[in-house]
């Protein structure tokens, strides 16, 4: 059957519920009807025998979600017995564990692939292929697919449900479903359940219109009604029929039926079964996060600064774990105009993929952009690839045969498009002639990994112009030669100024000289507003932004913002602090900084001022997002100053926070954190949902002068007493503050808290009392 | 929308969340909320389930459902969200901006008590505000057989161990038909011991 799979309709069977209902039977746990009621299950199975594909009894059948009464491996075995009693393909059925991802809910994704595994290798020697359906989050079914690609090589089908806005409820289109699933080599893929088919269609035509693999269809009967406490689903047949037709004339290779759909239904439907199904190639390359697809054509702008090289404060954060710096570089990049990141955390004597899956989770987390991983570890790629969140780019192989051997599989295993660098083991060739040679080369190995040219770029090397001068117009022309090839490129504009005064205005000219080449993907330096604005006026040029629509609209914001920061500078530091103005903060402290020293600035206008604003916040005269502002303000001051300070002195003491474990709440803490950070203590930040072993841990690494814990619920203030506990039994007598939204003193004093505060300020208050302590012991 | 399409009691009902009711808001903060609806009402994916029921669950075995369901005909079970989208900016403002994101929350937050009344329209005039776990006398941990109840997880919701709900712009509610009644303090956890009061107001309007 599968053989036919994407030449001629097959169809799929329908709901599994309703029929239990018909029959009687409790829907409480289905799974279990496998055993308890074998001959009823499998009832059901042979009324859908006119099916082509039958679906095994499991969809809620995982550790996570599963609560029946027997050992999960024997559902699995009686499951698939009852499904092979219809005689037909069996698809063993995946559903969603119902629990929440993270940065959203509490899942990793290591405990959703393990959870995926342990069903997956069941029912691997037993079924004839998975289907893995009903899943609303992108990042669960990827951990899914690839749970069951490794451990299967049996035929994979996914689908997702999405709304009537076209999103999945995580917030993903269906162009980025389709790109995600294809990159991870699923057999088919669509959409089930969500709608009824009516309103599936513009759904299905936008999967269609970019999917190459066969498309797989199962709607519901129509929008379900509840009457009396029971859903009913009730479209008519003849519509269902209707719109399956459509269906089918658009390409769709399998449909079925969801919720509320009969065998009576499936039965109808088997009158397209065998139509040939006529479908397009599309060959696009495509890299996406969960929330964001970028088209790699014309010129897509990818930013550099996420590389240690060179950069020492980055250096330092990544050898510190100070996420928060990689993510803030991250985003600003996104804001001034990135389409890509790349990220790089390639240090000596450092765990590289270790720090890669933080960093890809942390950048994940608060930058919707596409990441390219890069590095020159293996592992460190992999990891990178296996954590994303979507299908990134990998930087890079070269033409040497045992990089591409060890790269190629990492490539297609997670989909991932690859850069391929123009030189190998002798280096990186004088003539064009001799680079493009290297690409022919990369392009023909990668197809023999079943990577296709639509998932490769080539980057025909940037080297300096003032070693060697001749070099520039050989990377251009190899760029001219590389896009005949059929192919995208890539170059690293900036290192073509090395060694020469106004690197940028360099860097600049070689852009679009690189740009009128053919050049797609330039890594650059996105906060340099001449360069980003040389990518928008040359969209113009070659007619990629058509009536130069976002080329204007990009410009006029720019003028928009310009005037407001040029008058902002003529308004006091202290304003700046009330107002919360933060772009004027760096030409005033600038300015400041002629005439008086760091520390003066911090004491004598900086806390004043914020002082002066917690006190009108006190007094209820602003609002809390005003004093937040001013607190991010001064911080903003802070980290201009403390670059001009001396390294002692300036920090007031360290502390460590956490929100506990089971609480995925941090509002509260990030405003904590801002307004200490904002009074000059340096905030160790663990997150949200932490564990008692993790702020241990922490205690014992920062040595802080306090650790602040937050709980938002009452349900969660046992998970603080025991962290408190477990400090205290690991020898820690650090102070321990707690707060929160339930907490009050009493409760505070009766989990063994040393300090309760009941907002940001209280912090900086409980903060100075204990160093005051410190000093006087 | 405009801000000024939606009822001053929705205006009210963020300025509360952002700390205070009292005061008028700087030009800025009010240009802040507008722009953060804007950008709420394009990101929520609102989604409401609910079940109807004629008799106690035993789950609401407890004096306080008993007294808030005394008088109706039945009632209905939901839970409602914005979607995890909402989350998500919400996430990506605390890495740039922690006072807009201070603002997009507090927007959120009454944005989803306004989708959540207006679609409990359609259970008709006859029914009773919507009273959520944890309100006085219950308790949150009653969430979890409800959730085992209504299994939200088609519409995107779970509940953690320590019974919060994921995405955070979620709740759980019970609304009883054929009868009217509005929230008050007598029936609410704080007991009239808040904010609003202080300020001789209440949550529910005076």
């Amino acid at each position: 059957m599968l053989r036919k799979l994407g030449r001629k309709v097959l169809i799929f069977d329908g709901g599994f519920g309703s029929e239990l209902q018909r029959l009687g039977l409790p829907d409480t746990c289905p799974e279990d009807l496998n055993i308890t009621h074998p001959d009823a299950v499998q009832q059901i199975h042979r009324s859908y025998a006119c099916a082509d594909f039958i679906t095994t009894n499991t969809f809620g059948l995982n550790r996570k979600k599963y609560r029946g009464n027997y050992p999960i491996a024997d559902v699995v075995r009686a499951a698939v017995a009852n499904a092979r009693a219809a005689g037909k393909t069996v698809m063993y059925d995946i559903g969603p564990t119902g629990a929440l991802m993270q940065p959203l809910g509490p899942m990793s994704f290591d405990e959703a692939y393990e959870t995926y595994s342990e069903v997956a290798s069941l029912a691997s020697d037993l079924a004839d292929g998975f289907i893995l359906e009903t899943f609303t989050d992108l990042y669960e079914l990827k951990a899914a697919v690839l749970a069951v690609r490794e451990h299967t090589d049996k035929p994979v089908f996914a689908t997702m449900t999405f709304d009537e806005s076209g999103r999945t409820l995580t917030g993903s289109s269906p162009e980025i479903m389709v790109n995600t699933l294809e990159g991870l080599g699923v057999d088919a893929l669509g959409v089930n359940c969500s709608l009824g088919p009516k309103a599936l269609l513009p759904i299905v035509k936008r999967i269609l219109a970019c999917a190459n693999v066969p498309v797989l269809v199962q709607p519901n009967r129509g929008l379900p009604k509840v009457i009396n406490g029971k859903t009913v689903y009730d479209l008519p047949f003849e519509e269902f029929e209707s719109c399956t037709e459509e269906f089918v004339k658009e390409g769709v290779a399998v449909i079925g039926g969801c919720c509320g759909t009969t065998p009576e239904l499936i039965e109808r439907l088997t009158r397209y079964r065998g139509t040939e199904i006529k479908r397009h190639t599309h060959r696009l390359t495509r890299v996406n996060s969960a929330s964001r697809m970028v088209q790699i054509s014309g010129v897509r702008i990818c930013g550099e600064r996420l590389n240690p090289t060179g950069k020492k404060a980055l250096k330092e954060a990544i050898l510190s774990e100070q996420y928060e710096y990689l993510v803030g570089e991250a985003v600003r990049q996104e804001d001034a105009g990135a389409e890509i990141l790349d990220l790089n955390v390639g240090i000596p004597r450092i765990d590289e993929a270790a720090v890669m899956k933080k960093a890809v989770l942390q950048v994940q987390e608060y930058c919707s952009l596409p990441l390219q991983i890069d590095s020159s570890s293996v592992q460190a790629l992999e990891t990178g690839c296996r954590y994303y969140n979507g299908i990134p780019l990998i930087n890079s192989v070269n033409g040497e045969d045992e990089v591409m051997d060890k790269i190629f599989p990492i490539a297609k295993k997670y989909g991932a498009v690859v850069v391929g660098l123009t030189l190998d083991r002798g280096g990186v060739p004088q003539t064009a002639e001799e680079r493009v040679a290297i690409a022919k080369r990369i392009i023909a190995r990668a197809k023999q990994y079943g990577i296709p040219k639509n998932r490769i770029l080539i980057d025909t090397l940037t080297l300096a112009v003032s070693a060697q001068q001749k070099a520039a117009a050989e990377t251009l022309k190899a760029l001219r030669m590389v896009r005949a090839l059929g192919v995208g490129t890539v170059l690293g504009v900036s290192n073509v100024s090395f060694g020469l005064p106004d690197r940028p205005l360099l860097n600049r000219t070689f852009l679009c000289a690189a740009m009128d080449a053919g050049l797609n993907m330039p890594i650059m330096n996105p906060l340099d507003a001449e360069m980003k604005n040389a990518v928008y006026a040359y969209r113009v040029l070659s007619g990629e932004d058509t009536d130069a629509k976002d080329y204007i609209e990009k410009l006029q914001t720019q003028g928009e913002q310009a005037p407001v920061q040029a008058a902002e500078t003529s308004v006091t530091l202290t304003d700046a602090v009330i107002k919360g103005l933060r772009p004027a903060v760096p030409s005033i402290v600038r300015g400041e900084l002629a005439t008086r020293e760091p520390m003066e600035i911090v004491n004598g206008v900086l806390l004043p001022a914020l002082q002066k604003v917690g006190e009108l916040f006190e007094a209820g005269k602003i609002f809390l997002p005003q004093l937040i502002a001013s607190a991010e303000t001064v911080k903003d001051a802070f980290g201009i100053l403390s670059a001009k300070m001396e390294k002692n002195g300036e920090e007031k003491g360290v502390v460590v926070m956490a929100t506990v474990r089971g609480d995925v709440h941090d509002i509260g803490k990030n405003i904590c954190k801002v307004v200490m950070e904002s009074y000059g203590y340096r905030v160790y930040d663990l997150g949200k949902d932490v564990s008692e072993e993790e702020v241990v841990g922490a205690w014992k690494k920062y040595k802080p002068d306090c650790i602040g814990l937050s709980a938002l619920m009452t349900t969660t203030v046992s998970s603080m007493e025991s962290t408190i506990n477990a400090l205290r039994e690991a020898g820690c007598t650090t102070p321990v503050m707690v707060g929160g939204a339930v907490l009050t003193q009493q409760i505070a004093d009766e989990i063994g808290a040393d300090y309760y505060s009941k907002d940001a300020l209280g912090c900086v208050s409980v903060m100075g009392r204990i160093m005051e302590g410190k000093k006087t012991v | 929308m405009s801000l000024e399409n939606y009822s001053e009691e929705f205006y009210m009902n963020i300025l509360g969340y952002l700390g205070n009711r009292q005061l008028a808001p700087a030009p800025d903060l009010e240009k802040a909320v507008e722009e953060c609806l804007d950008e709420v009402e394009k990101v929520s994916q609102f989604r409401y389930q609910w079940q109807q029921f004629d008799s106690l669950l035993p789950v609401l075995e407890k004096p306080a459902y008993r007294e808030f369901l005394a008088g109706t005909s039945g009632y209905v079970l939901g839970v409602m969200t914005l979607g995890a989208a909402v989350d998500a900016r919400s996430r990506a403002y605390s890495a740039r901006d922690l006072a807009r994101m201070c603002v997009f929350d507090a927007v959120a937050n009454a944005y989803l008590e306004y989708c959540a009344d207006r679609y409990e329209e359609c259970f008709g005039e006859n029914r009773t505000y919507r009273f959520c776990p944890g309100y006085r006398g219950t308790s949150v941990e009653d969430l979890k057989e409800l959730f085992r109840i209504l299994k939200p997880e088609k519409i995107g919701v779970s509940l953690l161990d320590s019974c919060l709900m994921v995405p955070a712009k979620s709740m759980l509610g019970i609304v009883g038909l054929g009868k009217q009644a509005r929230k008050d303090c007598d029936t609410c956890a704080l007991g009239g011991q808040c904010q609003y009061r202080r300020e001789g107001r209440t949550c529910y309007g005076n």
